[in-house]
């Protein structure tokens, strides 16, 4: 019994241990304009790149690196999204508001939420 | 012979072993699969100005998606009878015809009535005919600009929430006051979401309008959902603390959200409805924890334009009211003592105050 009991215990480990290492793994950044999922990037996979995302109001500049993403220009007034800087952690967003532009890390941080 | 046996013993051992754990882990399968699973829905919109947020928790999809187009029907509908920005709007029609009765829906009526409440309780530190100064200054647009003391003064002198008033479905403003429901609306409205979800059977969900965040039950991962208070002089996003939250709401107010520079001198959209600028505190934010995020929404700004004497004598005459107060240099913080035991300070640099705690 007590034999079982460790094997179902490991089990579990491994279970959960993989699942974790998973996760570290794939990296991901959603890239919303005005709410629709517009581009779904595997952070540790792709390589760097630049693209541009033009809404009605203005555009956005965002940059990928290996593991990171960051908005780098903006051509609204106050940039709040630049200021930001790299996005690299699960639960990491940035946003900009005149121009409808969300970007967020996926998984679970420790928050769920932050004010402002 | 008896050595072979034994042998034979421990394999049938091992089978059975190997049988019980087949069949609990076909048991445990069988289980995930019949019980109800827990689905997650997120929904991202730009309303009121800002940007809204809603995750709701539930076991049926297309329930859930109902429930998320509901409430930003629900947002836009209330954004439609609210602003001052749309010519249509119920606060509109009051603000053109002054020295009128106008009559407007019962939902206007209460909003009004709440915001003259806190105007109230805060001796018009929160006053919701602030709208002249919002308009001359125009924090937050392209057009922002420092006006002339002056014009300050004219405006200024528009400012008087006792000129409004209520009685039944009527509202009358005086001659001159603008009402603007801005420094309310987000925390009233994620109150009728909030009463709306519960009615509807949600279970667990966070509304987020705009930082103003409220939510219902717990995080299914958690014991409580985690909210982060944005940190005053660090990147929207980063936190210096973090709320252990459970059916309440969490708003917090700095002068970091609006702002715009003109000869090095930041002037920010917090208004002292005294002096007719942007608050000159002492204080770098307030948060407010409260289960009326109405009332969290109005009391961080008055609490803000108070500064951190007035702030902390208010609090002492209103026990019930649970805030975090950061000082200006971002190095103290203030919390009040029902709050201690579900914050944790994030910012090493800072150093703690509780406040109102008898056993201190």
């Amino acid at each position: 019994m007590v034999f079982l009991f460790a094997i179902l215990l490991l089990m579990a480990a491994v279970l959960y241990y993989g699942r974790y290492f998973r996760q570290r793994d794939n990296l991901t950044a959603e890239v919303l304009c005005d709410g629709v999922l517009i581009r779904k990037i595997e952070l540790r996979k792709e390589a760097a790149e630049e693209f541009t995302v033009v809404f009605k109001t203005g555009k956005n500049v965002i940059r990928v690196e290996k593991g990171k993403i960051a908005v780098i220009s903006a051509d609204c007034p106050d940039k709040d999204c630049v200021r930001r800087g790299w996005l690299k952690y699960r639960g990491d967003s940035a946003i900009c508001l005149p121009n409808h532009l969300s970007i967020r890390i996926r998984g679970a941080s420790e928050v769920d939420a932050v004010t402002f | 012979m008896n050595q072979s046996k034994e042998i034979i013993r421990l394999k049938k051992n091992t089978r059975n072993t190997l049988l019980l754990l087949v069949t609990m882990l076909l048991l445990a399968s069988w289980l995930r699969f019949v019980m109800p699973k827990s689905v997650k829905l997120e929904r991202e919109s730009y309303k009121l100005g800002t940007v809204v947020r809603l995750t709701v928790y539930g076991t049926d999809e297309a329930i859930l998606e109902k429930t998320a187009n509901d409430v930003m029907e629900e947002i836009t509908r209330y954004e439609n009878i609210f602003s001052v920005n749309i010519p249509t709007s119920e606060i509109s029609k009051i603000n053109d015809t002054p020295q009128t009765n106008v009559r407007v829906s019962t939902e206007t009526v209460d909003a009004i009535t709440d915001s003259l409440k806190f105007a109230e309780e805060t001796d018009g530190m929160f006053d919701p005919t602030i709208g002249p100064i919002v308009r001359l200054w125009r924090i937050g647009t392209e057009y922002a600009r420092v006006p002339e003391k002056e014009e300050i003064d004219k405006a200024l002198s528009y400012v008087d929430y006792k000129e409004v008033s209520v009685k039944g479905n009527m509202v009358r403003t005086g001659e001159k006051q603008k009402l603007d429901l801005g420094g309310i609306a987000k925390g009233w409205i994620t109150d009728r979401l909030t009463e709306k979800l519960k009615k509807d059977g949600i279970h667990s969900a966070l509304i987020d309008l705009g930082g103003n965040i409220a939510v219902i039950g717990k995080a299914p991962k958690g014991p409580t959902w985690r909210l982060g208070l944005q940190h005053p002089n660090k990147s929207r996003g980063e936190y210096f603390a973090v709320v252990n939250a459970m059916n309440t709401s969490v708003v917090t107010s700095g002068p970091y959200e609006r702002f715009f520079e003109k000869n090095n001198v930041r002037y920010h959209h917090i208004f002292d409805p005294f002096s007719g600028y942007p608050a000159n505190s002492d204080l770098a934010s307030v948060t407010i924890v409260s289960k009326n995020s109405g009332q969290a929404d109005a009391l961080c700004t008055a609490l803000f334009v108070m500064g951190q004497k007035k702030s902390l004598e208010f609090l002492d005459a209103h026990k019930d009211i649970q805030a975090v107060l950061v000082a200006k240099d971002a190095k103290k913080v203030f919390l009040t003592a029902g709050l201690k035991n579900s914050i944790t300070i994030k910012d090493t640099s800072m150093t703690v105050e509780v406040i109102g705690d008898f056993k201190n």
